[in-house]
This record gives C-alpha cells, structure tokens and sequence, in this order.
C-alpha cells in the first residue's frame, strides 16, 4: 500500500538543496511574469524555455518546465484581474468575475481568492495524479497497437471538437498535424515521404520549431494586430484572503478541482476548457447563480481552481499512455522526450522515480503559486505595464534563436516562420491551434499503430471493432463523427427531448 | 459584414483544403509499396498519408459546402481595434530578420538592429521628436543588452554557435 513512499521522499530529497529550490524560485517568478503578460502563454513560453534549457541537466529541466507551466497557468489570472484581458487563453474564464472584482476595488481580494484556488486546484490535481497514475499506468499495459491507434485517432478528433468553435476546422487542424508529423523517412521501411528530394525534409519536421513557430511566431503577429492599450486597475486593498471566505468557498474548490483534473486528463482538452467547465458547473450549484459575471467570487475560485487543476490532470495520460492532455502538456511531453524519459505505459515500471519527481516538482511549484502570488504584487502591476511594442521584438529574436540551437540547424529557422505564417493565417480563420500539435505529436503513434494493428490482423479487421477497448475508442470516435451530420444530429436531439418531455 | 467575410474564407479555404487533400492522396498513391520487405497496400508508406488527404478533402468540402449554404457563421465578434497593417510590418521585419539569421549574418549586429527598428517603428507614430529621439535611443540600449544577453546564455552557458 506504502510502497510509494520511498520514491515519493527521493523525488522531494533530490529537490531540497539551496540550487535546486533556487532555479525553482526562479522559473516560479518567469512563469509568473510569461503568464500574466498577455501575449506571452503558456504554450509559448514552455515551448521557448525547452528549447532554452535543452542544455542542462534533465532533472533541472524538467523542474524549471513545470514550475513555468504552473505558475503561467496561474499568472494569468492577474492580468484577467488587472486588465480584463486574459495573460494565457486558460483564465479568459477569471476575468468575467475577476475584473468585475477589479472595479468593485475589491482586485486585491481577488488575486488573493485566484491565488488560493490556483492552489488548491493544483493540489487536487496532484492527489488525483498521485491516485490515477499507478492503476492506469497499468491498466495502460494492457493496451495493443489497435487501442494505441483508435486512442491517437480519438486523441486528435476530441481535441478538435472542444478546442475551437467548430469541430470541422478543429479536425482539418488535426489532419494537417498528422500530415506534418508523415513527412519525412517513415520508420517502417524507411521511404522518404512528401520529402520532394530536399535532404532536410527526409529527416522530418522536427516538433519544437514547428510548435515555437505555431505558439511563438504566430502569437507575435496576432498580439501586433491588435491595438488595444489597457488600463491598469488600482489594487491597494488586502490580498491576503480571510480564512472564513475560503471555508466558504471549499465545495466549490473541491468540486472544480475534480472536475478541472478530469478535463485535464482528456485528450488534447486542457486549462481553458477546464476553466469554462468549472466555471458553467458553479453556477448551475451555486445559490447565487445571478451574481456570475458580476463580481461572484464563487465564479472566480471555479474557473482558478479549474484551470490549475487541469494541469496535473493534462499530464497524467502524459505519465500513463505517451498522449498529451493539452497543447501545453504536449510541449512538456516533447521536452520529457528529449530529456531522455520514456512517458508512455512502460514509464510505471522502467521509470517510476520519474512519475514521484514530478508530482514532488508539482508541489513544489504550487508553494511557487502561494509564496510569490501573495508576495509580488506590486512588481507584477509594473511588469503588467511593459508595452507589446518593445517586448514582441525579443520575443521573436528568441522564437528564431532557441530553435536553431537545438539542433544547430539553418533549416529549422524556416520551419518557424512557416508554421508561424500558417499558424497566423489559419488562426485569423477560427482554427484552434491545439489539435495542430495535437496532431504532430500522435501522427507517428497514429501510423506505426496502424501498420502493426494491420499485420497482426493478418486480412481480419474485426480486431479493431471487437475487442473491448478498441470497440469503446471507435464508438467515441463514432459518436463524435455522427455528431456532426445534421439529420444524424436532429434525430437525437428530437428522442432526447422526448425523453425529457416523457419525464414530470 | 464580418458574418461575410468569414463565410467567403471558409468557402476559400474549404476548396483549398479540397484541393490539398487530393493532390496528398494522389502522390500517397503513387508511394511505392516494398513488397520484397513484406510490405502490403495497407501496411506500405502511402496508406495512411492517403486517408488523411481524403479526410482532409472532405472536411474541406463541408467547409465549402456549409459556407455556401448559410451565409451567416457563428464566429465571434471581435469588439477590440485590429490592424492588419501592423502584423503585416511585424511579418515583413520577422521574416527579414529570419532571413538574416538563415543566410549565417553576424547574430549581433543583425538582432541590435532588427530591435531597434522594431521598436522604433512600432512608437513612431503620434509622438513628438523628443519622444521619438528617446525611444530610438531606449531600443538601442534594449537591443544591445538583450543581443549580448542572449548571446552570453547560448555560447557560454548552453555551448551552442550562434550564426
């Protein structure tokens, strides 16, 4: 039952020493500055430092990583407070009450309250880890190339329904990222596709330029556009929260925690839509639904408390199945492979050390959130008045130099500004970006899956169908296809609300 | 008017897609098949590239088609000012920078100026000559600093040539 403990007391005794518990401090206040500055996300910023700290030692590395996704995941709460304009796309959901609070003069309080329910999400996203992961990890051994295949597949379709608007441009995203990820000498019998005969593409699109570029390149551009010069609210009450309203607040925390790590943990579906959901599900509990969207302080500590807990959620199919839980997991994920850790079912019993560093990196990084949340706020107001115009620039110079270091390589320069122009453009058009990523990283899963499904078939494909997970994979895959055909759609909305009519 | 526009681009970029998907799955097609390594149809290189040019075909054509049908599309207004003039300089400057680091251009000296011009033409406009001496001279400084900070990070710290 216990046999945990001694890994979990490593993962903490190889971070208590004063340069280890230094470098955390410092990625907790950049990830905190990379969050609350609009402009710089999470994805980003995560997708620049791995590129900037391929160089050092793993461990470290991955501790910087985590502390920066943490904490940007959280920062952004202050500029949603601050500005109304949320720092990462995940806390668009904390600004409805949060600046509300703001011009109540009451912006202390409520980057106090997002401070304690980035903390407590994050907590129940650790335990939810720490819980989830063994057993999974598991159950995961059990999979075979047909469910890997139906679970890539599903993988990228689900992220391409929830992350945008419009699943269809959602899935064309997802297709695109999958083709990406088949250019270049395929594994199998080594053929170069899509490679036209230039040497650089038979090698493939490698993943961080590909994603700086979609994140970094095209962000800039899209933060550029955009003229709209914020103003800065005054925050001069107290930002310590009283005990008694978070006891007030506890169901709502535990609630969202919950259901921010199971959010989380779908794939390629993270932080923002973690946000929204807790967000929708407080109001439909809460005894005060009127007050959401103006100034709740219920609303607020959901959508927090959410979109933390959707972090460690997003990184346990990680840690069990090699298959990111959000666009940010996914930089994390391409990170923890070039560090030399394997994530994937196999990780429980080659790498379990690794699994207990990383919820100690965690809790680490969620004292991060408690110490410099309470602690920076008159810094954080002025790094909220840094102006796009003189910040852009070095983050472009950066977007172009970290890529080109990884490999040395002039190509990779080219590989950004293209996915940052086609990132930019199909952005413009309403396409989410997630899936894309999505997409790069199972595209290799998706085929070499495929390939041996289909040799070990041998002729009979009822193996797809037929065993019990796979068939539970191709019915959500099913379902989410039939979804969109119109009559398909009428119909089960037309039985649905006769069932519900059939009800007193 | 922006219901419109939307439209008229998915319509666009649905028959791009179209097209896209069918050139990828004719030149999947044409992938060789080694089957003196074993390899069958549905195991050889272009059979999966081949399914994903079709989906991406079709998904295009119900982009194309739902375009056509209903005018009006569900994409969110957009309430703040934008500028397509200004990510159009920002793309311009970028890429000319890329292209400076790509074709092996000293990093310093290239990255000192694309900040500084940057930042200069970014707040030139609305502020009087004073202003606009010092924030030439405020870039310059930025540039300089970040240059050889970054500079200092890669090839001293991380071991790794800059152009």
């Amino acid at each position: 039952m216990f046999d945990f403990l001694p890994f979990l007391l490593t993962g903490f005794a190889n971070l208590l020493n004063p340069q280890t518990m230094a470098l955390a401090a410092v990625a907790c206040v950049g990830g905190l500055i990379i969050g609350a500055l609009p402009g710089l996300t999470a994805t980003m910023g995560l997708a620049l430092l791995t590129t900037m700290t391929l160089h050092m030692n793993s461990n470290d590395a991955i501790l910087i990583l985590i502390c920066t996704y943490v904490m940007a995941i959280y920062g952004g709460s202050r500029s949603a407070i601050l500005l109304n304009i949320p720092g990462t796309p995940s806390s668009a959901a904390t600004a409805l009450d949060g600046y509300v609070l703001a011009r109540q003069g009451r912006a202390g309080e409520a980057m106090g309250l997002a401070t304690i329910g980035s903390v407590l999400g994050t907590l129940v996203g650790i335990l939810l880890l720490a819980v989830i992961t063994p057993p999974l990890g598991e159950f995961a051994l059990s999979f075979g190339a047909f469910e890997f295949f139906w679970l890539a597949l599903a993988g990228v379709m689900l992220s391409g329904n929830l992350a945008g608007t419009d699943p269809v441009k959602g899935w064309i995203a997802g297709i695109l990222g999958l083709l990406v990820a088949m250019i270049g000498q395929e594994p199998a019998y080594g053929y170069p596709r899509f490679a036209f005969g230039v040497p650089e593409l038979t090698g493939g699109i490698q993943l961080l330029p590909a994603m700086v570029g979609a994140f970094g390149f095209a962000e800039v551009l899209y933060v550029l556009r955009s003229k709209a010069n914020a103003s800065i609210t005054d925050a001069s009450d107290r930002i310590i929260p009283r005990m008694r309203d978070i006891i007030a607040l506890r169901w709502t925390a535990v609630r969202s925690g919950v259901l921010g790590t199971f959010i989380g943990l779908l794939p390629g579906v993270g932080e923002d839509i973690g946000a929204w959901a807790s967000y929708a599900v407080a109001k439909r509990f809460s005894k005060t639904p009127e007050k959401f969207g103006r100034g709740s302080t219920e609303g607020l500590m959901a959508a927090e408390t959410g979109n933390n807990a959707a972090v460690p959620g997003a990184l346990i199919p990680v840690l069990t199945l090699g298959i990111p839980g959000s666009g940010v997991a996914a930089v994390l994920m391409a990170a923890l492979i070039i560090h030399g850790a394997q994530p994937g079912p196999l990780m429980m019993t080659t790498n379990p050390q690794m699994i207990y560093d990383i919820i100690a990196m965690l809790t680490v990084a969620t004292l991060g959130i408690l110490v410099f949340g309470l602690s920076l706020t008159r810094l954080m107001i002025l790094v909220l008045k840094v102006k796009d115009t003189w910040l852009m620039p070095v983050v472009a110079v950066l977007c172009l130099v970290g890529p080109y270091a990884i490999q040395s390589s002039y190509f990779d320069i080219w590989v950004v500004v293209f996915f940052g122009v086609v990132g930019f453009g199909l952005r413009l058009m309403n396409y989410p970006m997630a899936p894309l990523v999505l997409g790069i990283v199972l595209g290799t899963i998706l085929d070499s899956n495929l390939r041996r499904s289909v040799t070990l078939a041998n002729g009979d494909f009822s193996a797809f169908f037929t065993r019990p997970i796979s068939a539970f994979l191709c019915a959500i895959v099913v379902a989410m296809i039939l979804a969109q055909v119109g009559p398909v759609r009428r119909l089960v909305g037309r039985g649905w609300s006769a069932i519900r009519g059939a009800r007193p | 008017m922006q219901d419109q526009t939307t439209s008229r681009a998915d319509l666009w970029s649905g028959l791009f897609w179209i097209v896209l998907g069918a050139a990828i799955t004719v030149h999947s097609a044409g992938m060789p098949v080694p089957r003196n390594l074993g390899a069958t149809t549905m195991t050889g290189p272009g059979f999966l590239p081949m399914l994903l040019g079709g989906a991406l075909a079709l998904m295009g054509l119900t982009l194309a088609v739902r375009a056509l049908r209903a005018p009006r599309t569900d994409a969110p207004e957009t309430a703040e000012p934008v500028s397509n003039g200004r990510a159009f300089l920002a793309l311009v400057l970028m890429v000319a920078y890329a292209a400076a680091l790509a074709t092996r251009q000293p990093f310093v000296p290239s990255t000192v100026l694309f900040v500084t011009v940057f930042v200069t033409l970014f707040n030139w406009q609305g502020q009087d000559p004073g202003r606009r001496i010092r924030t030439v001279l405020g870039a310059l400084a930025m540039a300089a600093a970040c240059a050889f900070a970054i500079e200092f990070v890669f090839e001293q710290l991380f071991f790794v040539r800059l152009p």
